[in-house]
């Protein structure tokens, strides 16, 4: 029987078990609130529709940081507890996708994301947008300075540590941001 | 009546006075021990100690410098003062079954030109090894085959575990401590082997030292000669005793590496090897460490191997003897210090760039020690196996036994690790699954009718036509059938037999045939010469030797096209992975630009929207005030 500790290093050391609960946990939630509001249509009026290409944009974005958490998640509980192999390969070329498509967000969405401007997004989307700017930046960041020839063992190891943590506010950024673009589409208009 | 209380007192006394009697008698053991241990004496300087020493013979007998006969024991000498029996134990003097076998070995190898035989063996039950015994050498025989290169001790190898009849004539090689401890290298491995070579184990000693001159020949004597009229007769040199009778040793507390390297050298042979003068030896030699800095023991000799893991027999902590123990500093999964690193000054191994699953997955030695691997193993020959350090006219690169490094292989932990490799060749008798190897002194007589070798069966026979080569083989395989197993050659990865058609050769893969490994360690080559060092494309490139080296199964007579291997496969590696890697560090520079490029982006998009941010409240603080100042106005 499990017991229950305070003690956040030790939490830490279950990386894995930790990002896996919080992730099924949010996409669970997301998808029985996306189901009711399916069901109930709440109406919703913004003041100017998205365009279609920033949407697929956004879209992709969201499926290729759904794609980097499920890989790293993959790898984590086949490779136990190391990510390597495939799993590793997948989810470094959906690094590289990702970046791309998450500054091309940043550039085309952030203006309307901006809170008091027209409301073209909800209010999820909107903060979900920002929370996957500032961890998406950490994430990639991490990653990035890692492949210079930079740092050493100690200060690698650190950054791994800090890109696992911010890929995990990542991917429950993305999901919550995903969330409210769908609910933005679900709604009445 | 009266006298029954009495008994029964006597009865409640009784159990006391035994259990008392117990008591003193275990105390007196344990002092007795405990004086005995402390009997032994000490200096506690650390300076040398001039040991200007009565010396002993065999029998315990103190050699009078005016008619001194018998060798010199050096167990019976250095008894007075240190705790022999228990050096006795240690590493380099227990390897038949003492204590535990330990990590496997260089093993000591059986080799024969004339017979193309190259057999390992050991005392020690390592993986693919044969024990002496196997291959009918007794103690005595392995001890004069071999005894080259021991540092005496066969006497104390599992406790006399090996005994010999022959012990009478030959007397015990008993552990030489002036081989190791020799400061002025007096000791002379030439004179030592001269005397083992003879079976005059017991004149060894002090033949190697230059303190007597020996005549005769032990070897020569029959099994029951008498050792009294038949021993050898010894001539103590003139200068062998100073004027109060004392034997002088310039004895040093930690061996030199010159006595670690006269069993522990590695010559890298072959026409990729580079001149001896070119090589830059260990980096930590060159940087004024010894041998014995890292490959420590106390007075017992449990000498510190100093890989991953190693428990030592004193249960003392000896993970900071290991590459990983000095150069870095373990840490668990979030930077917390768990072992600190840096003894004797040892600089902090950063590995900028490298992920640190590569040190997971790959040893230090990997990357750091032996020889570089190149498009193929290199062949090496060692003090062991070639008798290195003894001079010969007669050396050849082409010597068996036949050695390579590096072959990278997988361990249970699932680490790659560098080692060097043997792949047996010699005759044998199958019988099932089990393979008898024939000694080549056994095989000679049947195989010289049918191969028409006289001195070198590789040399004479490589220039066969294949078909040539493969009946004359049969030939031999035919002649060594004795109807106790089915004949059967051994070599290159594969045990060769007779085809059931009578004419020609059938091949099986088989454990016996596999290779003998054992770990490189060093020469350890310096950061910048390291695999890696390079960048990423030292390894993940189409043409790394470290995934795409070929490592061979050479045979010494090679019957068929040797079985090949490329080291990916070896150490189980995707291939497709290994290409996709590849592939991708083709591009790498550019994908550096995209996505920092990218990230800067994005942090430029935050930043203005950050400052619009920032603006909005101050604007929104402003005018909250001035409609403040408006309504109290």
């Amino acid at each position: 029987m499990p017991t229950f500790s305070w003690d956040l290093a030790a939490w830490m050391d279950r990386y894995r078990d930790v990002a896996t609960a919080l992730i099924a946990a949010c996409a669970v939630l997301a998808a029985l609130h996306l189901a009711i509001s399916a069901a109930r249509r709440p109406r919703w009026t913004p003041t100017r529709r998205p365009g279609r290409l920033s949407t697929a944009l956004a879209l992709f974005v969201v499926a290729v940081a759904l794609g980097l958490g499920t890989t790293a998640l993959l790898g984590l509980w086949t490779g136990e507890g190391k990510l390597h192999g495939w799993p590793l390969f997948v989810h470094v070329g959906l690094g590289g996708a990702f970046l791309v498509g998450f500054a091309l967000l940043a550039l085309v969405r952030a203006g309307a994301s901006r809170p008091g401007r027209a409301e073209v997004y909800g209010r999820l989307a909107r903060t979900g947008f920002w929370l996957l700017l500032v961890s998406g930046l950490a994430v990639g960041g991490s990653m990035m300075v890692a492949t210079l020839p930079w740092l050493g063992g100690a200060s690698m190891e650190l950054t791994i540590e800090l890109h696992r943590w911010a890929g995990l506010a990542l991917v429950l950024s993305v999901i919550a941001y995903g969330h409210g673009l769908l609910l933005g589409r679900l709604a009445r208009r | 009546m009266d006298d029954e209380p009495n008994r029964r007192q006597a009865g409640r006394i009784g159990p006391r006075c035994v259990a008392l009697g117990v008591l003193l008698l275990t105390s007196a053991s344990m002092l007795s021990e405990i004086a005995a241990a402390q009997n032994f004496t000490r200096s506690n300087g650390r300076g040398p100690y001039v040991h200007d020493i009565d010396v002993y013979d065999a029998s315990g007998r103190r050699i009078d410098a005016a008619s001194p006969g018998e060798p010199y024991s050096p167990s019976e000498t250095c008894k007075k003062c240190h705790d022999v029996k228990g050096i006795a134990h240690g590493w380099h003097f227990n390897a038949a079954g003492d204590g535990e076998d330990g990590r496997g070995g260089e093993p000591w190898v059986l080799a024969d030109a004339r017979t193309g035989t190259q057999i390992p063996l050991s005392y020690r039950e390592w993986p693919g090894v044969v024990s002496p015994d196997e291959v009918g050498l007794t103690p005595t025989g392995f001890a004069q085959l071999f005894g080259r290169h021991l540092p005496g001790g066969l006497d104390t190898y599992a406790d006399g575990a090996l005994e010999d009849p022959r012990r009478a004539l030959t007397g015990g090689l008993e552990i030489d401590c002036m081989a190791c401890h020799d400061a002025s290298r007096t000791w002379s491995v030439e004179r030592w082997n001269a005397q083992v070579e003879k079976q005059n184990f017991a004149w060894a000693p002090a033949a190697a030292m230059g303190l007597i001159a020996v005549d005769g020949d032990v070897s020569r004597l029959a099994d029951g000669a008498d050792p009294a009229e038949k021993r050898p007769t010894v001539r103590w040199s003139e200068s062998a005793f100073d004027v109060e009778g004392k034997v002088s040793f310039d004895v040093v507390r930690t061996p030199p590496d010159g006595a670690c390297l006269a069993c522990h050298t590695v010559h890298p042979v072959g026409e990729t090897a580079a001149p001896r003068w070119q090589h830059d030896g260990d980096v930590h030699t060159r940087a004024g460490l010894k041998c014995a800095d890292c490959h420590r023991n106390g007075i017992e000799h449990h000498t510190v191997r100093g890989f991953p893991g190693e428990v030592h027999p004193s249960e003392s902590d000896i993970s900071s003897l290991t590459c990983a123990g000095c150069h870095m500093d373990p840490t668990d999964g979030h930077g917390r210090v768990l072992d600190r690193g840096g003894r004797l000054g040892a600089p902090l191994a950063l590995h900028r760039g490298l992920p640190p699953v590569h040190l997971d997955k790959i040893s230090c030695t990997a990357c750091h020690s032996g020889s570089a691997p190149a498009s193929a193993p290199a062949p090496v020959q060692t003090s062991m196996a070639h008798a290195l350090g003894l001079g010969l006219q007669s050396r050849s690169d082409g010597d068996l036994p036949h050695i390579v490094e590096p072959v990278l292989q997988r361990d249970g932990d699932g680490k790659v690790r560098p080692y060097r490799a043997m792949w047996p060749s010699f005759w044998a008798r199958r019988d099932g699954e089990t393979l008898t190897p024939i000694a080549p002194a056994d095989a000679q007589r049947p195989l010289r009718k049918a191969l028409r070798v006289r001195r070198d069966l590789a040399a004479e026979l490589g220039e066969l036509e294949p078909d040539e080569l493969e009946a004359r083989v049969i030939s031999a395989l035919t002649g060594l059938d004795d109807g106790t197993g089915t004949p059967v050659r051994v070599g290159g990865g594969r045990v060769w037999e007779v085809a059931a058609d009578g004419a020609s050769l059938t091949s099986t893969e088989h454990p016996a045939a596999a290779p003998v490994l054992w770990p490189v360690a060093h020469d350890v080559r310096p950061a910048r010469d390291s695999i890696g060092s390079g960048g990423c494309t030292d390894c993940h490139a189409a043409d790394a030797p470290f995934l795409y080296q070929r490592v061979v199964a050479p045979d010494v007579l090679t019957i068929a096209e040797p079985l090949e291997q490329v080291a990916h496969e070896r150490l189980g590696y995707d291939a497709d992975l290994l290409r996709a890697w590849e592939a991708s560090f083709t591009g790498r520079d550019a994908f550096k630009w995209v996505g920092f490029g990218a990230l800067g982006l994005v942090a430029l998009v935050l930043l203005v929207h950050l400052l619009v941010g920032l603006d909005a409240i101050l604007r929104w603080l402003r005018g909250d005030r001035r409609q403040r100042g408006e309504s109290e106005g």
